[in-house]
């Protein structure tokens, strides 16, 4: 069980966040090619140890969060808003 | 009877299903400061996140960032629930989005002695007043449903989505039944103030 600690909430329990997958991905432009946009949607790297995640907060606050996790240990290295402006 | 003396009597729990009113105040960018002036202006203060103001016979909680939600008795006589919204609406000068959510939130109260080791019994958050003194609020699960949690001084206020209500209600009772009958006020009784039930 994983404990992440919402900057809006304080710390909560997995069960109440929704995992929302690598928050590393960047869209590729426009013009890229179909095998660039196959890569942006279906390939993932699956790392051995810190990775950055988007996890939302679903029965707490709604708020996107973003996470950086040890996929190893669990450590929780830091938590903040996707949204720093306060906008939905 | 009395209400304070039905409480003092009062053996086990007390849950009031609530017929409530509930609007949404949810700030656009930006728009923070106008809603807390306008709201200021009313003598509703906004409460901080995570807190929960009571400004008889409604109160204002705040458990998602720049969203309020104002919860009240239906009153036909002051006017519908719209209408309150319509108030805000005009009050946040395009500021805020304001909904009408009553018939999407049910409303119950809890309170007595045991009403902490009942939510205990169903939700992962520290309830204990050291850690959750009246006042605080809180977006959690209990009974594996999405719950809003507010501290009064009389007991607990739940809303809990519509869709979740009946299932919500049938888990109170349930675990509510190992402490004794429960003894029924009407939210009229808590909320005139005459009533204060002893924290655990
Ligand atoms: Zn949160």
């Amino acid at each position: 069980m994983l404990r992440l600690p919402c900057p809006f909430c304080g710390e909560r329990d997995e069960t109440e966040f929704r995992f929302r997958g690598d928050a590393t991905v960047v869209r590729p432009g426009a013009g890229a090619g179909l095998d660039e946009f196959n890569a942006y949607v279906y390939e993932r790297a699956n790392p051995l140890g810190w990775h950055t995640e988007w996890w939302l907060h679903a029965a707490g606050c709604r708020r996107l969060l973003k996470v950086e996790r040890d996929t190893l240990t669990h450590e929780i290295r830091s938590v903040t808003a996707a949204a720093t402006d306060g906008g939905h | 009877m009395s209400a304070p003396e039905r409480v003092a009597r009062f053996a086990g729990v007390l849950t009031a299903p609530w017929s409530a009113e509930v609007v949404e105040i949810a700030a656009l960018r930006g728009g923070t400061a106008v809603l807390a002036r306008f709201g200021a202006s009313r003598g509703e203060a906004l409460p901080a996140l995570g807190q929960v103001s009571l400004i008889p016979p409604r109160l204002i909680l705040s458990v998602r960032p720049g969203r309020w939600l104002v919860v009240g008795p239906a009153e036909a006589a002051a006017g519908s629930p719209a209408a309150r919204a319509e108030i805000w609406r005009q009050g946040a000068q395009g500021c805020a989005a304001v909904i009408d959510m009553s018939s999407a939130y049910a409303a119950f109260l809890l309170g007595g002695p045991p009403a902490l080791e009942i939510l205990a019994r169903g939700c992962r958050i520290d309830l204990h007043p050291r850690e959750f003194p009246p006042g605080s609020a809180a977006a959690t699960v209990v009974a594996q449903v999405p719950v809003i949690i507010a501290a009064l001084p009389f007991g607990m206020l739940l809303l809990t989505p519509s869709s979740t209500a009946r299932h919500f209600q049938e888990w109170l009772e349930a675990t509510a039944a190992h402490f004794g009958p429960p003894a029924r006020l009407s939210v009229a009784e808590l909320f005139s103030g005459e009533v204060a039930i002893p924290a655990r």
